[in-house]
């Protein structure tokens, strides 16, 4: 490579060929050094003492956009630059030139077109013999760094912002075991020292912490698995002395694909485990009440059932002993005058008897009822006949409150009911109708109808023509211990109808009433038609 | 082959008693136990019964027990039970071999009438 000749204006020359061929090489010299200058990606340049441009290369055109005659006009660098930075800059650069410094600073510069272009300028001191005589340098566009380092900025008070503002603890440890970076509830959560945090040892940070576990083993394996399979994810709970439990969570942390490192984040879940505990036992209180309850219910059942046997043992030696003397009466007694009035007391002390039975039955049913243990076992059974035969039973109250009979039953309706129940509730429709509509006839009827949806029901209708039910009263007809007429009229505790409704509504059915005072009542039972 | 033997197996002795005295007003011969336990006791060395009365709520063996021995002995379990009891049908519907359930209080007719389903008409009765 031939050198760069350096240029002496005082050189002399031996002769003409001398001087020409010194004046070529010149020439060459200067060519290849503004070529040089020139391919440069900057703008290099000189400057007289007082920051006035007295060289630039030709990038400077290119670059900002001014022309060179305008680059050497005086104070151009002064006033060009962005005015948030000129003070700083000037000021900088003066102080440097006044020390003899070379300097080396960035700034940003107004181009012609107007947009801000960030220069690295790398300024050289000319000296003379030890005085300032001028400056030189070299200045690059860093816009494009400078945007990025912006924009990572940016992006790292995002992540610090982020970083703080979330309520779980974070730390995030790269794979030589250093704290590359921690939010402050992380070290809240775990109560570390300033000091340990700073030292960025996350061995340090682990020690500190170990005495407030319940399981310190136990925390320290699960470290030490995890960093000894860094692509490990982790879930798991730390439980702390004071009661505080902690969710931990890690995962690794990754650059293009590699494992550089292994993100914590833990959360307090001490209120949600709390929670969790007294839900616990909530759940277990809710199932020892339940127990005791069904305990309870089942001593309930057994008293009733109880009750039920002790109240009628008395009374069965009693029907008993009525009957045998009934029975050996008419035998012994023959025809005595006495015989038959002795025989028609025994009669009326069965029939006082009939009537405390059907009391205590009454009873033990409400208790059942009550209870909600109010059982129904369906037989098939032939409700036709068994209406009939009811009516048939019960005629000789009928005549005795002259109330005639009238009858429309549909024969063989047949279906699954509760035989005992359903005889309950004609007992009691009959001997409410004789009881209030004595006197006047009385209508039964028994039908089938056939619902929309080809199921079927039964219509039982007992219509008196007796004191009727005023219409205030009707809606409370039903209701337990409810009595619409006076008890020195009309005995009775009140819950025939009480126990009719529950036991037509256990066998799905329904029962309601049309009354008018002093006109008359009808009782409407529908059952559902099963077959 | 006329039976008059009934074994009654009730612990209230008022119960028992008047059920005794009915039944043997009625002609019939009566063996007594107030419990399951006498019950079981005294079949093998009485009259085979052509009928059991049977009280289901007794001390010491009660009428379920006692209806479960019975109808493991392959000699006694041909013997009809006929079970009185103030239970309603929910406690009495886990019970097998009954051949009828009674209701206390007793209806004497109705009671005389299963007995005679099992025993027949007793002698006494017949013979007036």
């Amino acid at each position: 490579m031939e050198e760069l000749l350096p240029m002496n204006p005082g050189k002399s020359f031996n002769n003409i060929t001398e001087k020409k061929n010194y004046e070529n090489t010149l020439q060459k010299s200067l060519k290849r050094y503004e070529t040089l200058v020139d391919s440069i990606d900057g703008i290099v340049w000189e400057a007289d003492v007082n920051i006035t441009f007295t060289f630039v290369s030709k990038k400077a055109e290119r670059l900002l956009g001014y022309s060179l005659t305008e680059w050497y006009q005086p104070n151009f660098w002064e006033d060009h630059l962005h005015p948030e930075d000129k003070e700083r800059v000037v000021k900088f650069c003066k102080e440097q030139c006044g020390l003899l410094l070379p300097h080396d600073f960035e700034y940003r510069f107004l181009a012609s077109d107007g947009r801000t272009v960030w220069l690295r300028d790398i300024v050289s001191i000319v000296t003379d013999n030890g005085n300032f005589t001028g400056l030189r340098g070299v200045m690059f566009d860093v816009s494009d760094y400078k945007n990025a380092t912006e924009e990572l900025g940016k992006s790292l008070s995002l992540l610090s912002a982020t970083l703080e503002s979330t309520a779980d603890g974070i730390l995030v440890v790269d794979r030589n075991g250093k704290i590359t970076i921690n939010n402050r509830k992380f070290q809240e959560l775990w109560n570390i020292p300033d000091e340990v945090m700073h030292s960025k040892d996350d061995a340090k940070a682990i020690e500190s912490i170990l005495d407030q576990l319940i399981s310190p083993n136990q925390f320290l394996m699960k470290i030490k698995e995890l960093y000894e399979h860094p692509d490990w994810e982790s879930m798991d709970e730390v439980e702390f002395k004071d009661g505080k439990v902690l969710g931990r969570y890690s995962k690794p942390q990754f650059i293009n694909g590699n494992i550089i490192g292994r993100v914590w984040s833990f959360r307090n879940i001490t209120v949600q485990k709390q929670y969790e505990k007294n839900k616990e036992k909530m759940l277990h209180n809710e199932i020892e009440a339940r127990l005791e309850a069904e305990k309870s219910v089942r001593l309930r059942d057994d008293f009733l059932s109880i009750a039920s046997h002790e109240l009628k043992t008395p009374l069965t030696p009693i029907r008993m002993q009525i009957g045998l003397v009934k029975r050996n009466l008419k035998e012994i007694g023959g025809t005595h005058p006495k015989t038959m009035i002795i025989f028609k007391v025994l009669e009326d002390a069965d029939k006082q008897f009939d009537r405390f039975l059907k009391l205590v039955d009454d009873l033990l049913d409400v208790s059942r009822i009550t209870a909600g243990r109010l059982i129904i076992e369906n037989e098939e059974i032939n409700l036709s006949n068994l209406v009939l035969q009811k009516i048939d039973d019960y005629r000789p109250e009928f005549n005795l409150a002259k109330c005639d009979v009238i009858k429309k039953i549909e024969p063989n309706i047949i279906g699954f009911w509760d035989k005992m129940r359903i005889e309950q509730v004609l007992n009691n429709l009959f001997s409410n109708a004789r009881k209030y509509g004595s006197g006047k006839p009385v209508e039964i009827f028994l039908s089938s109808l056939k619902n929309k949806d080809n199921t079927s029901t039964v219509q039982l209708i007992i219509r008196d023509h007796g004191i009727g039910i005023a219409k205030e009263n009707i809606p409370k007809l039903f209701g337990r211990f409810e009595r619409m007429t006076p008890i020195s009229e009309f005995g009775g505790l009140g819950l025939g109808l009480y126990i009719t409704n529950a036991i037509i509504s256990a066998h799905g059915g329904s029962i309601k009433v049309e009354s008018t005072l002093n006109v008359g009542s009808s009782f409407i039972v529908e059952l559902p038609l099963s077959q | 082959m006329k039976c008059n033997e009934i074994l009654i197996v009730e612990d209230d002795k008022d119960i028992r008693d008047i059920l005794k005295t009915s039944l043997e007003l009625e002609g019939y011969n009566i063996t007594t136990a107030e419990n399951g336990k006498v019950g079981l006791e005294l079949l093998p060395i009485m009259n085979k019964p052509c009928m059991i009365l049977l009280d289901l709520m007794m001390p010491v063996m009660d009428g379920w027990a006692f209806a479960e021995a019975i109808g493991k002995d392959m000699k006694l379990a041909a013997i009809p039970i006929v079970v009185v009891t103030a239970f309603s049908k929910e406690r009495t519907s886990g019970l097998k071999k009954i051949k009828s359930i009674i209701k206390k209080p007793i209806d004497l007719d109705l009671l005389l009438n299963q007995v005679r389903i099992y025993c027949g008409r007793a002698a006494a009765h017949e013979s007036r």
